[in-house]
């Protein structure tokens, strides 16, 4: 089967699921969800793809989340031209980032965003008067479509996954493209790349600006679903929770790791009792996934073209 | 020689690694059409001058000129645009690409598609796409090997290994081709197939560069031969000259 295929069948089961399912607490899990798996489609494109580690994930999510939340609280911009802005100047950030840190070799970037990362949740965290702190920022009006308020559950739902959709479909496309098959070159073999035209650090700079694009637009979208944001949502915790998934999902693997996602977003709702033990349950469903599939869930999906 | 007359220049390349000069003052022409040969025992320095010719590597002194143009001025990435191709002597070959898509990276340059088309699975794209891989299938024709095209490089024999290279740097039809020991690891009746295909490429008036250890190969092929020890050209001119130097025979046989 053919990924756009299963892709659309995964698109009209998430939909029937949708119309099926009413109570609001399954359709609100589902929808944050959702918003993870933009983050981590992104990601994988950085790490899965081109083989770039990103520690600072979680803080360009808060970037999206923050700046759009300030123009619109802060300056009474319109939602839609407040999150656009957002975007852009998150990804225009990461491309300033990714410049001079992907001239050098791999790791700079994992030591780049990772310092990233804290300084922005430092700056969340301690620019009270701005940010609100640890306290949290909020007074985000909802967004609406068309003139149609998104203030239930499920009318968010029916926007959120579309979108996310529609981020996945991106993402294939630009994999099953020359640009696909020059990532793929510059992470297993960067000198190939180099010989057939490949400008190995220019294409690293796009994909880990895409993939910050990916972050920050989730971030922008969660902060005017919610309502509110505080500096915990985004801390390294979450950046690692990114990378997990990517990893287990089997790196590159577009389904895998939509299903990892999805389930790892999902889990920690369902097993409320055991909240206080989630990082070590994360850990040892990492450990105990690298060791039983030691593709990740390639061999799972491999029936996909 | 005429500089004219060359595709290729060479003139006092100098590499080292630490303390290791890997190529000292090396210079030499590639004429246009000719199939020179690179040989030298293990560790002479050819891979070496190869990666500094591709700017894989930047070199310490000397000067390489590709028709004419100073290749100081340019990119790793640009060679190819040149219409200089390349093969690696440890197979560069994507494993989680199917052998075509592998041939395919080799017609990237060419495709003119940009990230938006590609995003957004645009008509230009889709035309690329089959262009290339139109281009990547005649490559792997050429070669003889177009029943692999659909497997993944861990499932085909390492001699087809090599020709999938040779497929991938054939694919955007090359003004001149670098191979590196492409005979290495081949048995006998893959080395005379090796050698007749590299007249077949040769014939398309693709001027190639050779590294090889085989010396039997390279004496049956190469228009002309540059012998290198320890980093340095320690002779140079056509087959029967190389076969009788003293100085080759001796870096071959033991000093
Ligand atoms: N990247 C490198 N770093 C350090 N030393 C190198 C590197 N590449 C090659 N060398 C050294 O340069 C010398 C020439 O190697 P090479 O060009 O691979 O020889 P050949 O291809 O003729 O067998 C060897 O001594 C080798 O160890
Ligand atoms: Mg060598």
């Amino acid at each position: 089967m053919k990924k756009k295929t299963f892709l659309l069948l995964l698109f009209i089961l998430t939909m029937a699921v949708g119309i099926v399912i009413k109570n609001p607490f399954i359709l609100n899990m589902l929808s944050m969800a959702a918003l993870t798996v933009i983050v981590v489609t992104g990601l994988n494109l950085l790490l899965g793809f081109a083989g770039q580690i990103s520690l600072g994930h979680a803080g360009f999510v808060a970037l999206g989340a923050y700046i759009s939340s300030l123009l619109s609280v802060k300056l009474g911009i319109n939602p839609w031209v407040a999150i656009f802005v957002a975007v852009l100047a998150s990804s225009l950030f990461g491309a300033i980032i990714g410049y001079p840190t992907l001239k050098l070799k791999s790791h700079y970037l994992a030591m780049a965003t990772l310092a990233i990362g804290e300084i922005i949740h430092i700056v969340v965290n301690n620019y009270v008067e701005l940010t609100g702190g640890p306290q949290g920022f909020s007074g985000m009006p909802m967004l609406s479509l068309f003139g149609f308020v998104l203030d239930n559950e499920t009318k968010f739902y029916f926007f959120i996954w579309p979108v996310t959709f529609l981020l996945i479909l991106l993402s294939i496309n630009l994999v099953e493209s020359r640009f696909g098959r020059a990532y793929k070159a510059i992470k297993s073999k960067e000198n190939a790349a180099y010989a057939f035209g490949v400008n190995v650090h220019m294409y690293k700079v796009f994909i880990f600006t895409v993939s910050v694009f990916y972050a920050s637009l989730a971030g922008a979208l969660y902060a005017f679903y919610i309502g509110f944001i505080s500096p915990s949502s985004f801390g390294l915790t979450q950046s690692i929770d990114y990378i997990v998934m990517v990893v287990i999902g089997g790196m590159g693997n577009f389904f895998g790791i939509f299903f990892t996602t999805i389930i790892l977003s999902v889990l920690p709702n369902i097993l409320t009792s055991i909240e206080d033990y989630w990082p070590i349950v994360n850990g040892l469903l990492l450990i105990f996934a690298m060791m039983v599939i030691p593709n990740g869930m390639k061999r799972l999906f491999s029936w996909i073209k | 020689m005429d500089k004219v007359d060359a595709i290729m220049s060479i003139e006092n390349v100098t590499k080292s690694f630490g303390g290791i000069k890997a190529v000292n003052n090396v210079s030499f022409h590639i004429k246009k059409g000719e199939i020179k040969a690179l040989i030298g025992p293990n560790g002479a320095g050819k891979t070496t001058l190869f990666n500094v010719i591709t700017k894989l590597y930047s070199k310490d002194e000397g000067k390489v000129f590709f028709l004419g143009k100073d290749m100081e001025n340019y990119k790793p990435y640009e060679l190819i645009g040149l219409g200089i191709s390349r093969t690696f002597q440890n197979i560069q070959l994507i494993d989680e690409m199917t052998v075509i898509e592998n041939v395919m990276l080799g017609y990237h340059s060419k495709m003119r598609a940009n990230v938006a088309d590609a995003f957004f699975h645009l008509p230009k794209n889709k035309k690329a796409e089959n262009e290339a891989k139109e281009m990547a299938f005649e490559s792997l024709k050429f070669l003889k090997i177009e029943d692999t095209a659909n497997k993944f490089p861990h499932e085909i024999p390492f001699g087809y290994k090599r020709l999938v290279e040779m497929a991938r740097a054939l694919c955007i039809q090359p003004y001149m081709l670098l191979l590196d020991e492409p005979a290495a690891g081949l048995n006998e009746s893959e080395t005379n197939r090796l050698l007749k295909t590299i007249f077949r490429i040769w014939e398309q008036n693709v001027s190639i560069l050779l590294i090889e250890h085989d010396m039997n190969l390279v004496m049956n092929c190469s228009h002309s031969i540059v012998a290198m020890d320890e980093g340095r050209k320690i002779a140079e001119g056509p087959p029967s000259y190389i076969q009788n130097n003293e100085d080759v025979l001796k870096a071959y046989f033991g000093k």
